[in-house]
């Protein structure tokens, strides 16, 4: 610190004291020219000050935002990119399974169910992408892969964890029940023939909806239970071509009609669709059960089978990792008659989706703050219904075997395909592929339009930032040019007063 | 009147010019040398017998003695003002360059920026380690800060040391030369002395501001601009300072000598009598009085600006807000707050109204172990809307409820049940109604089962103590900005960033805890007690802390501004004293010349009368 001398004797610095600060001046003017900053600290920046910070908070805080925008469009167009070939992937099975398209073969896996599992796989890979060691559909936790892998997920982990397989293994052995029949009885006597649920009433197998006769003489009973049974009575001799219809009710949702047609005497036809009529109303019973029974048969190995498989998958993608997929309490599973539940099924079954399921919209679990009251969800799980619907899909054509010398196999095909190809039809209210790809699109233009906005803001801000802050190079050399001058002037008066004396000229 | 007689008038006149060109040559001589004043002669006619003759009867030193001692005080003034301004200016300077990277608006914007980030991926490793440092540079700017204001604390002390000690000094001088004054003469040789001696009041007039008074002898007294009599022919008082070294935050003046952290001035007078010259305010303009109130005023005003922004920081991410539930008790309704987890300094907030038509108004309870820290220090704050009062804890949640319904007084029914405080109103009186009692205990641990996402983000020292603005044994705020560092724990362990609960685990990609942290620090208001304002504002304030921050540099920026242009002021006036002192008391060597040639003339008229008189005298002895 130096404190000027101002002492009586002192007077004799001024002059050169204002040429000092007219020097400083000189300097100061040359740093503002060299740095284009009006000055280095706030103090000298004058009333200026509160409007360099606030601007200078202003743009720190849109380069923070504008700097999320970036990488959140990046991933955004990652996952768009994901669930637009997720899309084509399921549409293009769809289209492998219409009907009419089985083909038997001696591996007993068409070539639409080696494709599905390929499907299974690649889906698997467009769910795990990451970004910036980012998981992008894996909810809240961004850093946990959301699903394990094809093997461990279909054949379990090999220690004590079942997987897809062995879960509808379970379902169907508990929905086909010890009988064979779907969990149903068939039975009767003299002219009655009886279907009837197992008694107690449990959630497998076949559900009666109802049953028909097509005239007086199948007179039919139904009771709706539960358990429910029905009964149909061979009144009199049926005419050919009466028929008895049987509503089924499948554990997937799905209805099959039993319809058996009442064939002459003599003829032969499959037992699974008509009987013969006998000599005698007891005869023509005893053959109306023996049809039942056959067609309550096929229908458990076929469409009942690929109910189990619908459910059991169902059940399986829908587990997460605070909520275990359900499973049929067993073994025995056959006899089954509690309801699936999810006790204890965390330690016994594998869970494909490691990510977290909380109970907030997808959407919601990664946001982006776009602006002070604005935020864009850009989140996405893997565990999100459409995801869960496709990978069950290809899941059960995966596994699925469908031996050439089974009579069933065609049957039990399409019943698979039907399912198959109506789930990834995406109908009704499931979620589909496409709100997604929505969502995300509107993501991205709220992304975009926020940019643009800040972009200009920003923009705005800066010019009026270097306003307050910086200095023009022409000001600074006027300024510089005016002082040069005064200076020189200055200079010069005081060398020519400091020669004009009268000493010299005495 | 014969020939003899102008034979001697032309002597005296010779003698006469001889002592002008003498004291031309001087003045010439000294016309570069500091303290000189311009001397002139006065003759004047002298008649002995017959004879009338020219005497030089004494040499005066030509100057303004009303200027003079407008200058010494000019010079006190200037002194105050360029020592305030300079150190002031160092200040400025330590909290950057505008827009720059170190600028402390700057530093802050980069961390909740980094928060910004966090929060739209909070599992990111880097962008974790991006709030981290961030958050390590906010800290450490803030030590520098402190450490700055600090140096500059020390350096005021270390300048009045300096000071009083050179006080000493140029009175002891003062005293060798007024008693030569007092001896001598009015001749040339005195004018030296008088010069010295005023060259030594001058330098004096730059610590201390004086006034001084010459009797007839010559002898000065000095007293200073509040009375104290300095000098009075010899040292009335005589100064001492106990300067101390390392100064900190806590060391701050007061007149009892058991709590002062800082020195102070002594003065001892000639029966040896002391007294303390700060606390009796003797100094009140020039260098020292600018280092008394730098280091015990304006330096602790920043450091209590700088202290509010690390606590009020460090308490808006560890403190949680705990909403008490409403009860009603007959007609009186109120609110339940549970108590349990309050840290010392922890508050409980009651608002209410007073109805009919009265405004929101608060009780702030701050919680003190013991009722050795009450009455809560004058920098806890607080207002008429806003009363804060220290509330002991330690005899248990009944003597909770009786102290705070002391404090509350009437028109409140205050009760506990274990450690629920309940406050409820008059009911049916209907003069008070209830608003709110919110409790807000610091969160101490990051991540717990149950965790709240609040946490403690910021430590007081690298011990990685809690903050929690205790007020044990002195404020726990004072010099925490000199403090302030990042919790270990979340430097050992990044993910505690978003993990606040171990049980049901918070998911790594969990945005709640960033997102809380970036609302405290930019969005939610919070009261600053600013008792500390250094733009003079003492009013308690609510904004949010990135303002606080902005406000704090901004203010430091417009004071170091006064500073500066009262200095600028001070110095034009200072320059114009200085000119119109000049005009009296600067040797021109031009006037010399002139009157050399006037002297020299006079003397060549002289010799001519001689001459002519001899001539007379020649021509009469030819006769």
């Amino acid at each position: 610190m130096t404190i000027t001398a101002y002492g009586t004797g002192a007077y004799r610095a001024a002059k050169p004291n204002e040429f000092v600060s007219t020097r400083a001046q000189f300097d100061d003017l040359q740093r503002q020219l060299d740095t284009k900053q009006r000055s280095t600290s706030y103090g000298d920046l004058g009333i200026d000050r509160r409007v360099s910070l606030d601007l200078n908070a202003k743009v720190a805080q849109i380069d923070s935002w504008l700097g999320g925008i970036e990488l959140s469009n990046v991933n955004l167009k990652l996952q768009t990119a994901s669930v637009e070939n997720f899309t084509k992937l399921t549409n293009e099975t769809r289209n492998d399974t219409r009907s009419n398209s089985y083909v038997p073969s001696a591996s007993g896996r068409s070539s639409p169910q080696v494709l599905a599992e390929e499907k299974f796989k690649q889906t698997l890979d467009l769910l795990n992408i990451a970004a910036n060691g980012r998981y992008l559909f894996s909810g809240k936790t961004s850093d946990t892969q959301p699903t394990l892998g094809f093997d461990e997920i279909i054949n379990g982990d090999g220690a004590g964890k079942a997987g897809l397989k062995q879960m509808i293994d379970e379902r169907r052995q508990a929905d086909l029940g010890a009988g064979l029949l779907g969990r149903l009885t068939a039975g009767g006597a003299g002219t009655t023939a009886t279907v009837a649920e197992e008694v107690p009433a449990q959630p497998y197998g076949f559900k009666i909806a109802g049953i028909s006769g097509s005239s007086a003489a199948l007179a039919t009973t139904f009771n709706p239970g539960p358990p429910a049974d029905v009964s149909v009575n061979v009144a009199s001799q049926p005419a050919v071509g009466d028929q008895v219809r049987l509503k089924l009710d499948l554990p997937d949702g799905t209805q099959e009609e039993i319809v058996l047609t009442a064939r002459a005497t003599g003829t032969t036809g499959s037992d699974t669709d008509s009987f013969e009529i006998g000599v005698d109303p007891n005869a023509t019973a005893a053959n109306l059960r023996n049809s039942i029974s056959a067609a309550l048969g096929k229908q458990a190995k076929t469409t009942l089978s690929a109910a189990s498989s619908q459910v059991a998958a169902q059940d399986f993608f829908a587990g997460s990792l605070n909520n275990p997929p359900k499973r049929v309490p067993g073994p025995p599973f056959d006899t089954a008659t509690l309801p699936p539940s999810n006790a204890g099924a965390a330690a016994t079954t594998v869970i494909w989706y490691r990510g977290d399921d909380g109970p907030d919209p997808a959407r919601g679990t990664t946001t982006v703050q776009v602006d002070q009251g604005q935020t864009v969800g850009t989140g996405a799980r893997a565990s999100e219904e459409a995801f869960r619907v496709g990978l069950a899909q290809f899941a059960i054509m995966a596994v699925e075997n469908f031996p050439a010398g089974d009579p069933n196999s065609q049957t039990r095909y399409e019943a698979m395909t039907s399912r198959v190809s109506e789930k990834l039809g995406f109908g009704g209210s499931t979620q589909k592929p496409a709100e997604i790809i929505t969502e995300f699109g509107s993501a991205q233009s709220a992304l975009a339009s926020a940019k643009e906005r800040h972009q200009s803001t920003k923009d705005y801000l800066t010019t009026a930032l270097a306003g307050v802050e910086n200095v023009t190079t022409e000001e600074v050399a006027t300024q510089i040019l005016a002082l040069q001058t005064q200076l020189q002037a200055s200079y010069q008066v005081t060398s020519m007063l400091s020669k004009l004396s009268l000493t010299n000229y005495l | 009147m014969g020939l003899s007689t102008s034979l001697n008038t032309a002597i005296s006149g010779l003698n006469a010019t001889q002592v002008g060109i003498g004291v031309v040559s001087q003045n010439v001589a000294n016309a570069g040398t500091t303290g000189y004043v311009r001397r002139a002669v006065s003759n004047a006619d002298s008649l002995s017998g017959l004879t009338v003759g020219v005497q030089s009867t004494q040499v005066q030193r030509l100057l303004d003695k009303i200027v003079q001692h407008q200058l010494w005080q000019e010079a006190s003034g200037a002194a105050y003002t360029s020592t305030r301004a300079s150190a002031l200016s160092s200040l400025d300077k330590l909290y950057g360059a505008p827009g720059s990277a170190t600028a402390l608006d700057t530093i802050f914007s980069k961390f909740t920026g980094a928060l910004q980030s966090l929060q739209n991926d909070p599992s990111s490793y880097s962008l974790r380690s991006q709030v981290i440092d961030n958050a390590t540079q906010l800290a450490r700017q803030l030590n520098t800060l402190s450490n700055g204001v600090q140096a500059l604390r020390a350096q005021a002390e270390n300048g009045i040391a300096t000071a009083v000690t050179k006080v000493n000094d140029l009175l002891g001088a003062l005293t060798k030369v007024n008693t030569q004054i007092v001896g001598s003469p009015n001749d040339s040789a005195t004018a030296g002395l008088k010069d010295q001696r005023d060259l030594i009041l001058s330098e004096l007039s730059q610590y201390v501001d004086i006034k001084t008074m010459e009797d007839a002898r010559g002898s000065v007294s000095v007293v200073t601009g509040s009375g104290t009599q300095l000098f009075d022919g010899r040292p009335s008082v005589t100064f001492s300072f106990d300067e101390h070294s390392g100064l900190g935050p806590d060391d701050a003046w007061d007149s009892d000598p058991a709590k002062r952290g800082v020195g102070t001035i002594t003065m001892t007078n000639a029966s040896g009598g002391t007294s303390d010259a700060i606390v009796n305010r003797v100094f009140r303009s020039g260098e020292i009085a600018a280092n008394i109130e730098l280091r015990d005023k304006t330096l602790v005003q920043a450091q209590a600006q700088l202290d509010e922004i690390a606590a009020q920081m460090s308490k808006a991410l560890s403190d949680r807000e705990i909403q008490g539930t409403a009860v009603t008790a007959g007609a009186a309704s109120g609110f339940d707050v549970d108590l349990t987890g309050l840290q010392s300094g922890n508050t409980v907030t009651l608002d209410y109204k007073v109805t009919p038509g009265g405004q929101t108004q608060r009780f702030t309870f701050v919680r003190v172990e013991s009722a050795a820290s009450l009455p809560l220090p004058a920098s806890a704050g607080g207002d008429a809307n806003n009363r804060v009062i220290g509330i002991d804890f330690s005899g248990g949640p009944a003597s909770v409820a009786t102290q705070i319904q002391a404090a509350v007084g009437g028109g409140f029914t205050v009760s506990n049940a274990g450690s629920t405080l309940r406050i409820v109103d008059d009911g049916a009186a209907g003069t008070r109604d209830v608003i709110g009692l919110t409790a807000r205990p610091t969160n101490m641990a990051p991540s717990a089962a149950g965790g709240a996402p609040e946490l403690p983000f910021f430590v007081d020292g690298s011990g990685g103590g809690p903050f929690t603005g205790s007020y044990e044994g002195g404020s726990q705020t004072t010099g925490f900005a000199a403090r302030i560092t990042i919790n270990p724990l979340l430097v050992g362990d990044r993910s505690l960033l978003a993990v606040y609960n171990t049980s049901p685990a918070t998911a790594q990609g969990d945005a709640t805890r960033p997102k809380l942290m970036l609302d405290r620090l930019t969005q939610s208001q919070r009261s600053f007690t600013n008792a500390v304002g250094l733009d003079g504002n003492t009013a308690t304030s609510n904004t949010t802390i990135a303002n606080f921050v902005q406000r704090v540099v901004s203010s430091q920026g417009q004071a170091v501004e006064a500073a500066q242009r009262l200095d600028e002021g001070q110095q034009v006036a200072l320059g114009s004293i200085q000119s119109r002192f000049q005009q009296t008391a600067q040797v021109n060597v031009d006037q010399e010349m002139s009157m050399l040639i006037e002297l020299q003339t006079a003397y060549a008229a002289n010799a001519r009368i001689i001459s002519t008189v001899k001539e007379m005298m020649d021509v009469l002895m030819r006769v």
